[in-house]
Formats: C-alpha cells, structure tokens, sequence
C-alpha cells in the first residue's frame, strides 16, 4: 500500500459503474494493486497530485449495499469505519440512480464527508435521462458532479471539489433520513444508549449502529458481543420485536424499504426519464411474441425457418464437402499410401474405408451444423430464445412444469448433456427430474446428420420436412411423456410462477454469434476427430475380422460374415417388426449408443465401398483437375447456397393452402437431379430390400429416423443422467427410451402399412 | 401499511404466470433498477432465489468453457422446501 501521510480519499461504488475509470482518471499511473490483508478481494491505492495537495486515493470494492452480507461488503465499511478516509467519493451509474443511491445513503448514515459523482453521464442522456443536479445537490446535502470517466469529462470539476473539501472551505449538510416515527423513536432510544458506551460511541458513529442494530447486522452483532456488549444488543433486540408485532413486519425490511421510499421521495421532480422507457418497443413487440395464442405458432414458425436453413440452405456445401471427401481427397490417400508402399495393403481400407469413409461422413455434416448453431445462437442473441420460456409457460404447465422448464429444453436441441444439467436451474427437485427426463427426446445436434442423410435420400428436396416432423415429434413426446409421469408418478403441486428479466430485443453481434457457433462446431470436430475415429477404428477392425474360421480371412471377409455383422445380425429381428431388420441398421444403431453421429459413420463403412469409386481415377496424377474441381463445385455451392436461402420464402408461403410460389433453380438443377451420395443411394436400395418395396423402405425410413430420435441417448448424457439424479434414474431412463423408441417405429411402420401408405 | 419490499414478494406469492420484470416494475410503481435492488434484498433473505448466468456440465472447464452452456436469462422465483442444491458435488466442476 501507498502511504503518504497525506488526505486520504476513498471511491465506494455498486460493481460495473466505472469506478475504476474515475480512479485511473483521478491517479494517472500512479496505482498500486494487491489484496485486502487477510482477503482474496484486490485493493488498489493511487496518488492523485490536484494542485499542491497529493491525495491518497483508496478504490473500495464495488458493493450493492454495506450490509455486510459479503467479504467486500465488510472491507467497504470497515475502510470508512476505522481508516476515517476524509471523504468519500459514491460513484454511482448515472442511468441507474434509483439503485445506486442506496449505497450512497448508507455511506451518508456513516456520518463521513461525501461528493456524489454521477458517472456514466453519456449513456444516461443518451437513454434520455435527465438530472436536475442542482436540486440533488440540495436536497442530499452534498456535492453532486456528473462525469464521464472514460473521456475524463467532469474530472477536473471533481478535482476542485475535491481540494474544497480537503481546505475544509466547502461546508456540507448531509440529510438525515427520516425512518418514521416509530422506528425513529427506536433509534433515538438506542442512539442514546450507545453514547453512553464510550468505547462504542468512539469507533461507531452512533446513530448509524442503532440502525445497524435494528437491521439485525450479523458481523456487527458478533462483534458487539466479543467486546461485552451483550446487553445492547438484547435491548435492540427487545425494540425490534415490538415494532414488527406493532407494524407487522421485521425491522430490517422496514429500514430497508423506507430507504427506497427515501430514495423515491428524493428523485421525485429531480430525475426525469423518458416516457418511453416505461413500455420499451420491446414490450410492444412481446405483446405479440409472447402472447398467449399467438406466442405458440410464433415459435413454431421459428422452429421451421431454423429447418429450413438446416436442411436446405446447409445442402449444397453438404455435397460440396461429401464430393471433396469422397473424390479427391480419397484420391490424395490412395495415391500417397502407394508412394509409402501401403497399396492394396489392410492399412489402405482402413484409412480409406475406415477412417476417411467414417470420420469423412460424419465431417460432411459440418455445414449442417453450422447453420444450426447460427439459427440457435442468432434466436439467443436477439433475446427471442428467452421469450421461448414465457411461450411455452402455458404448455408446460399442462404437464406440471413452468415455462423455465423449456429452456433447458431448448438446450437439449444442441446437446442433451448441458441441457441436463441446466436443470439446476430449477428450484424443485421434481421440476428438475421430470425436465431432465424429458430432455433426451428434443433432437440434439448429432441426430441431425441422421435425417439429413434419411430425409435426402427418401425425399430429397424436401428433406426438411422430415426433420422439421422429426425435431416436432420429439417435442410432443416429451409432453406427452411429461403429462404421463404428472398423471401418475408425479403428481406433485404446480410450479411456482417465475419473473424473467426478458432482455430487449436487438440486432445480434455477429462477432458473438459466431464465436459461439465456432466454440460449438469446434466440440463438434473434436468428437469427430476421438470419439467417432477411434469407433470407428474399432468397427472397421470388427468389420474386417471373419466370425469364425471358415467365414473368411482378415480384410477379405464379407461385411455379414465378420464380428461385427455376426454381432448384429443377432439383434436385426427385433426390429423386423419396424421395417429395418437388417443387420446394417442394427449395426448402425447399436454404435450410436457411443455417440448419434456414429450411427452415420458406421452405415458408411457398411454401405459404401469408396475405395471402388475414389480408385476409379487416376490417383496421383489430376491433381491440378482435382483442386480446379474443388474449386468450381464451391463457387457452385456458394451459387447454390443463396438460391436457398432466397427459397425460403416461397417455400414457407407454400404452405399456405392455395399458395404455389416457384423456387428458384438458378443452375438448372431440378428436383429430379437432385445430388444424392453414395451413401443415400445404397439406402435407398437397402431399405427398400429389407422391407419388401420402395414405398416400404420409405416408412421403414422413416420408422428408423423415429427410432434414432427416441432411442436411449448417448452414453455421456446417460453418465450425466446417472451422475446428476443416480444409478436408477439413469436405469429407468434406458429403458424407458428403448422400450418406447422400439413401440413408437413398430407404431408407424405397421400403422403406415394398415392404413395404405406403402 | 404493507411496504413496497413486501408487495415485490407478495407479487411472487399471488401471481399464477410467470411474469417479466419490467411487467412487475411497472405494476408497482417504481424503476426497474430499484426493483432489481429489492429483489436482491429477498434472495439476501433466502425468500427469492435468483438464477442467471448459465450453467455447465460436469465435462467441461465451467460456463465460459462449454460452447454449448446455455445463456439462461436472470430469473427469480420463490423458495421452496425442496430446493436443489446450490453447489455442484462434481469435483473439479466449474458450474454453479
């Protein structure tokens, strides 16, 4: 710490109202930074030179109150208390005087010399406050400055007010707050009492104690009986009991609520804000977006414009990616596993059709993803996504959860384990069970590569209505499932009503919108690159190894003779009622349990043979073609990209019945021509194989994707179900989600073939 | 004479949907700033519980370190018997 033997000063704020631009204003570089002895809490002391006078200026810890109910909150008075800085400096946030003041007038009840600076003043105008500061002035009994520390503004006003204080040539009569008449008496009483404790009367000021008595202050109570005065405190404790059983209400809200009303009476006339302010355009809009019919279809217009972005705006880099993977890059392998002499060695299907094929499928879904999170990040940055829990309050509610209960929900659409554990944010532990029971069934965002690949490949250009119907039907089953444990294990009362500060509404920063969606699409890469690589590492090994002797011989063997199709032919038949009893989609599903872009990289490795169309070139020796091709084919995509998005529009009026507006097709690519992988291609043939015709593999399909959506999660959410509710809640989990995954496909497989579809 | 803090909590107490601050500030008469001020007082007092921020998983560095932590709005609501516990027991977890 500075000591200069000279004035001391100290700046006491509420946190975040620039306090520490006054202090750099008022100190230049002359500070100093440690801790509060005994403290992790950071003290910072400088040396202000305003004209001959060198000040040593103490920065307080920002405080709400000195209330004593936190470290720094103790640090602040205890300064004021026992250092007797010779004045201190409230810096409050010019457009949030209301509340700043209250620190103020508890700094005044310290019975300290005080200058009001009023910071931030910029803001404040621009926001349209006005602060009459004169009048402030006056009725505070105290020098009010208004600066703006960042530029500096009103600094040299608070220097010259400052050096009148210290010359003492700058009288000031602080107000005394009036308490009413009964808790005033009280204080008078206790006042006296405590000047005739000589050893209280001087450290404390006194009249300050008795209100701290009153308040019942914990740290000042231990205290006061440390030193002896146990007998005090009994009596205050004595007052403060026949004025809550005369008033009807405990004396510290009493102290607490005339301080506001103080601060009310204080402003009135003084500080003016615009009309306005009291209905933002945000409350306008919310009466509209948050409305309790029209609320729910706002949502859901939202949720399809989301879809569509997902599914078809991402499609064309989606191919561009899959074309680069499975064509040139492919190739690039190929041909420098033949310069290292690997060349029709075990080592190039691994790579190739192991990891290139496994990893490479599920890293086409990247732009997929990307447009996800952009859509999720852009509703959260605009504020709408916290009007998604006053929506859907009313819907909740009918299944015995509130409108907060949908917000972990919603989280769940980007990755079921956070989503679980944003239900501690819930007050009730039931609230909290039931929602993280639910959280499964809202589609995270490694299911999506599964419609993708399903919805291009058995309804093409209108692959996004299979999604949207996909991340729909999760919603319902969630409600249902909800309003079935209300009606029997749950019937517990209804939630409390929450108060949600709704943010305004604003333009997103799309610096932030797109950090998220890198940090998001990040994790998405690192488990492509360990989870997925090493399964399927494992899977291409339990691929290539024959179950038995006479099946085969390593990396020869056929896909259903080895371990792995062994394996899942042996679990196929329980979804032959489903439509999907072969052993690739059993395959495919039971590696998902490790993770649900797994189910993607695996149907690679089983379906698609990409040594076979990437060896048909001439590797390593179109190079130049290859970087030209890839090249042409993004300028395509990006082309492609901007078609989408502008049909956005016509196809979301479409669905109004009697609106056909046209698509645009800007290269010329109909429907008909629509680019689908090796991968949608052998799906198509496949499932329409196990289930017995075309239109039957496409409910078998469809069947599937419910299956996928509904199935038990990944086995980290199963570890954070298990870790944040118990080994039984995670066990009914599992087999809750299994049993109803498995009835909900036989349901629309059989259901679609009794009622004609296929 | 029922004093302003009491009406904010007696608010809590009788409203049957959930309502924003804003709503609630204008309701009873008084800047959004100083309600936020009152309601501190409540959740000081154990009446009121306040959430905001996000929350993270048990995987991760804490909130800022999850991509995938949500951004919660700040919200209060009454306290109940069963309130879940405030601090995570998963060790070495930066979440709340």
């Amino acid at each position: 710490m500075i000591d200069t033997g000279q004035i001391t000063i100290a700046l006491a704020g509420n946190p975040n109202v620039g306090k520490s631009t006054i202090f750099n204003a008022l100190t230049g570089s002359h500070q100093h930074v440690g801790n509060w002895p005994g403290k992790t809490v950071e003290r910072k002391d400088g040396i202000a030179h305003i004209g001959d006078r060198v000040i040593t200026v103490v920065d307080l810890p920002g405080t709400y109150s000195l209330n004593a109910y936190s470290s720094e909150e103790v640090i602040a008075r205890d300064f004021i208390i026992h250092e007797h800085p010779q004045l201190v400096v409230a810096v409050a946030d010019e457009a949030n005087l209301e509340r700043n003041l209250y620190l103020a007038i508890q700094i005044l009840e310290l019975e300290v010399p005080v200058i009001l600076v009023l910071n931030m003043a910029d803001m404040a105008h621009k926001r349209g406050v006005e602060i009459a500061l004169d009048r402030l002035a006056e009725r505070l009994g105290i020098p009010v400055i208004e600066t703006v520390g960042g530029q500096s503004t009103g600094i040299q006003r608070l220097q010259e007010t400052l050096l009148q204080f210290t010359d003492h040539t700058r009288p000031t009569t602080p107000v005394r707050i009036d308490y009413g008449p009964d808790l005033n008496s009280a204080l008078d009483t206790l006042q006296t009492e405590i000047e005739k404790h000589e050893s209280l009367s001087r450290v404390y000021p006194p009249r300050w104690l008795a209100i701290k008595l009153l308040e019942n202050d914990e740290d000042l109570s231990a205290r006061l009986i440390e030193s002896g005065h146990q007998s005090l405190l009994e009596h205050a404790r004595q007052i403060s009991e026949q004025i809550a059983d005369q008033v009807g209400d405990d004396t510290e809200t009493l102290i607490t609520d005339r301080r506001y009303s103080f601060i009310s009476q204080i402003l009135g006339g003084v500080l003016k804000r615009p009309t306005q302010t009291l209905e933002t355009r945000s409350d306008q809009a919310d009466r509209f977006v948050t409305h309790p019919i029209w609320g729910v279809p706002i949502f859901l217009v939202m949720v399809w414009l989301i879809f569509q972005f997902t599914a078809n705006v991402s499609a064309p880099f989606l191919d561009w990616i899959n074309g680069v993977i499975s064509g040139p890059l492919t190739r690039w392998a190929l041909a420098l596993l033949g310069v290292v002499g690997l060349q029709d060695s075990w080592v190039e299907g691994l790579v190739v059709d192991g990891v290139i094929a496994g990893v490479g499928g599920v890293l086409v879904f990247v732009p997929v993803l990307f447009f996800l999170y952009l859509a999720v990040a852009l509703l959260e940055d605009t504020g709408y996504m916290a009007r998604s829990a006053f929506v859907m309050d009313r819907v909740m509610r009918m299944i015995g959860l509130h409108g907060k209960s949908f917000l972990p929900l919603m989280v769940g659409f980007g990755c079921t384990v956070p989503a679980i554990y944003a239900t501690r944010t819930l007050e009730d532990e039931n609230d909290r069970k039931l929602t993280a029971f639910l959280t499964p069934f809202m589609s995270c965002g490694a299911r999506l590569p599964v419609y993708v690949v399903f919805g291009t490949a058995f309804f093409g250009a209108k692959s996004g209505n299979l999604i949207f119907a996909m991340y729909l039907i999760g919603i319902a089953v969630a409600l249902l499932t909800g309003l079935a444990l209300k009606r029997t294990v749950y019937r517990h009362k209804s939630p409390q009503p929450f108060m949600l500060e709704l943010p305004p509404y604003r333009v997103p920063n799309m610096v932030n919108v797109l950090r998220q969606v890198k940090g998001r699409i990040k994790d998405f890469l690192r488990n492509a690159t360990t989870i997925i690589l090493a399964s399927t590492i494992v899977i291409w090994f339990m691929l290539a190894l024959p179950a038995g002797k006479d099946k085969g011989r390593f990396n020869e063997v056929q896909a259903n003779n080895s371990i792995f199709g062994s394996l899942s032919q042996g679990i196929a038949p329980v979804f032959q009622p489903a439509g999907f009893g072969s052993w690739e989609s059993a395959g495919s599903l039971i590696t998902g349990f490790v993770a649900k872009e797994a189910v993607v990289g695996t149907m690679n490795l089983i379906y698609v043979n990409e040594t076979a169309s990437a060896a048909d070139g001439e590797s390593g020796t179109r190079f130049t073609e290859d970087m030209r091709e890839i090249i042409s084919t993004f300028g395509e995509a990006s082309v492609l990209t901007v078609q989408e998005t502008a049909n956005i529009v016509p196809r979301t009026a479409n669905l109004i019945p009697g609106v056909h507006l046209p698509e645009g097709d800007w290269l010329n690519q109909s429907e008909d021509t629509v680019n689908t992988s090796s991968l949608e291609t052998a799906l198509t043939v496949a499932f329409a194989h196990t289930a017995g015709s075309d239109t039957r593999g496409k409910l078998a399909a469809v069947a599937f994707n419910i299956f996928v959506l509904l199935y038990v999660p990944c086995m980290t959410t199963v570890a954070a179900m298990r870790h944040e509710f118990g080994a039984r809640w995670m066990a009914l989990q599992i087999a809750y989600t299994l049993a109803l995954s498995w009835i909900a496909a036989v349901i629309v497989y059989q259901g679609g073939l009794l009622l004609g579809l296929a | 004479m029922t004093t302003t803090l009491r009406q904010v909590l007696s608010a809590f107490e009788t409203t049957k949907t959930p309502r924003t601050l804003n709503q609630l500030a204008r309701d009873l008469g008084i800047p959004l700033n100083m309600l936020e001020g009152m309601l501190d007082y409540w959740v000081r007092k154990g009446k009121l519980r306040e959430s905001k921020d996000g929350v993270a998983c048990g995987t991760c560095g804490g909130v800022q370190g999850c991509p995938f932590a949500p951004k919660l709005p700040h919200s209060y609501e009454l306290v109940t018997d069963d309130s879940p516990p405030e601090e995570c027991s998963h060790k070495g977890c930066g979440c709340r």
